[in-house]
């Protein structure tokens, strides 16, 4: 028989391997990013979340990647934690926006062939402006303050309004990546030294 | 984990049942109108029947005491959110405020979650996922992620337990290594778990193509009264977006 050394070999589906591994470094990425999931709750500390998580998620997202070799796993993982922060209370910005800059890292990544580290640090960097998602509803609309003053007091949501003027979303966007791309640098010198030792590589 | 021991198809389960599509729609209205106080103010009263539910579910799942305890932390909160709230000077009033909008609003929510974490089977979950022709790209994952959540948090648990027995902690000797040894056994404990689980998948044959299930899954009395009671939080909330 012929050897096919085409490239459609390459572009095989998504396996239910594939799928299974995609479950598993969501789980170990909500379990790390739970930390700052929890600090979200209170408005007031949504800064602080914006730069926490990116930071904190560059490491499991690191060692997604180390696994991605198709197509499509980033956005479906994407898609997972979109919708769990959909579930968790986070707004409906969250999954588009999630959706949207998965599949953004999702071409980066193959940009870079799957083995580019380098891209893999930006592409962790892109993902991660998805927490930005978190502050959207403030600046979309009035509503949301106004849901914040009945829940807190009218007090706390001049104070929160205080924390986020209208630059701080440029200001957090830009530190979500930049603690992304931290996080991912980070990430990937933990695998270097560690995972190849433990063979997990 | 306990729960798919209990939950073979022979041995009828403690508590009220529902059928796993229930249980993710009233996760998602829970979500959106108790957690996310969706409707504002309007809602108020309609969110209160909402949590009755959570309660119910666990007081009928044998954990009375627990579940009487924190429907009374509930309506005491509740209680003072409504009648002496006004009263009190601000900085009292702001944490009866934040902590009143977690007892209120996470813990009603955390109780449905954990409720149908334990009662859902990963073969039931499949098998309503089905059902409904949603494809093997979000069952397959979802059903990994919920099987594997508790899991790992026991696992995460452990580790910490034993790091610190071994000093390496915020306040140990190794504070330099902390991160390191956290990350490393969590990864490469919940990969291990994650490589059985991607076997026993596969030789299950799951997630491509028709499978048969023995799994009980569909629904009953119970199922329509959570249902309708949740159809009745959307309905609302479409009234009052109309309205004005």
């Amino acid at each position: 028989m012929e050897r096919d050394f085409s490239n459609k070999r390459k572009m095989e589906g998504l396996k239910t391997k594939d799928f299974i591994n995609i479950g598993i470094y969501t789980v170990i990425y909500i379990v790390f990013i739970a930390f700052g999931g929890m600090l979200s709750y209170v408005p007031i500390l949504l800064p602080l979340v914006c730069v926490l998580v990116p930071l904190i998620g560059g490491i499991p997202f690191m060692l997604f990647l180390t696994r991605t070799k198709k197509f499509g796993m980033i956005t479906i993982m994407g898609t997972l934690i979109g919708l769990f922060m959909l579930i968790g209370g986070m707004g409906y910005w969250t999954l588009p926006l999630c959706i949207g800059v998965s599949l953004l890292s999702e071409y980066i990544v193959k940009l870079g062939d799957y083995s580019s580290k380098k891209k893999c640090v930006i592409a962790c960097g892109i993902f991660h402006l998805w927490i930005i998602g978190n502050i959207l509803p403030f600046y979309i609309g009035d509503a949301y303050y106004k849901q914040v003053a009945e829940r807190f007091g009218q007090t706390y949501a001049d104070g929160v309004h205080a924390v986020l003027p209208g630059w701080m979303l440029f200001v957090l966007l830009f530190a979500a990546l930049v603690m992304g791309l931290l996080g991912g640098v980070i990430g990937k010198t933990i695998l270097n030294k560690n995972l190849e030792k433990a063979g997990i590589l | 984990m306990m729960s798919d021991e209990r939950r073979k198809w022979f041995i009828k389960p403690k508590g009220i049942i529902l059928d796993p599509r229930t249980k993710l729609f009233l996760l998602f209205v829970m979500s959106f109108f108790v957690l996310g106080r969706a409707g504002g103010d309007n809602l108020k009263y309609y969110r209160f029947i909402l949590c009755l539910i959570p309660f119910t579910l666990l007081f009928f799942m044998g954990e009375k005491i627990k579940a009487c305890l924190w429907f009374a932390l509930y309506i005491s909160f509740l209680g003072i959110d409504i009648f002496l709230a006004d009263d009190f000077e601000v900085v009292i009033q702001l944490f009866f405020k934040i902590v009143g909008d977690f007892i209120m609003g996470f813990i009603p929510f955390l109780i449905c979650s954990k409720y149908a974490i334990k009662t859902t089977t990963v073969s039931e979950y499949a098998k309503a996922m089905r059902n409904m022709h949603v494809p093997a790209m979000i069952i397959v994952p979802t059903s990994v992620v919920f099987r594997l959540l508790p899991s790992a948090i026991e696992e995460i648990k452990a580790i910490n337990h034993v790091m610190k027995m071994r000093g390496v902690s915020l306040s140990g000797m190794k504070r330099k290594k902390f991160l390191e040894y956290r990350f490393v056994p969590v990864a490469s404990c919940t990969l291990r778990i994650g490589e059985e689980l991607s076997i026993s998948a596969l030789t299950k044959a799951y997630g491509n193509g028709k499978r048969t299930s023995v799994s009980p899954v569909g629904f009953s009395f119970a199922d329509i009264v959570v249902f309708i009671i949740c159809i009745g939080a959307v309905v609302l909330w479409f009234m009052g977006i109309i309205k004005g």
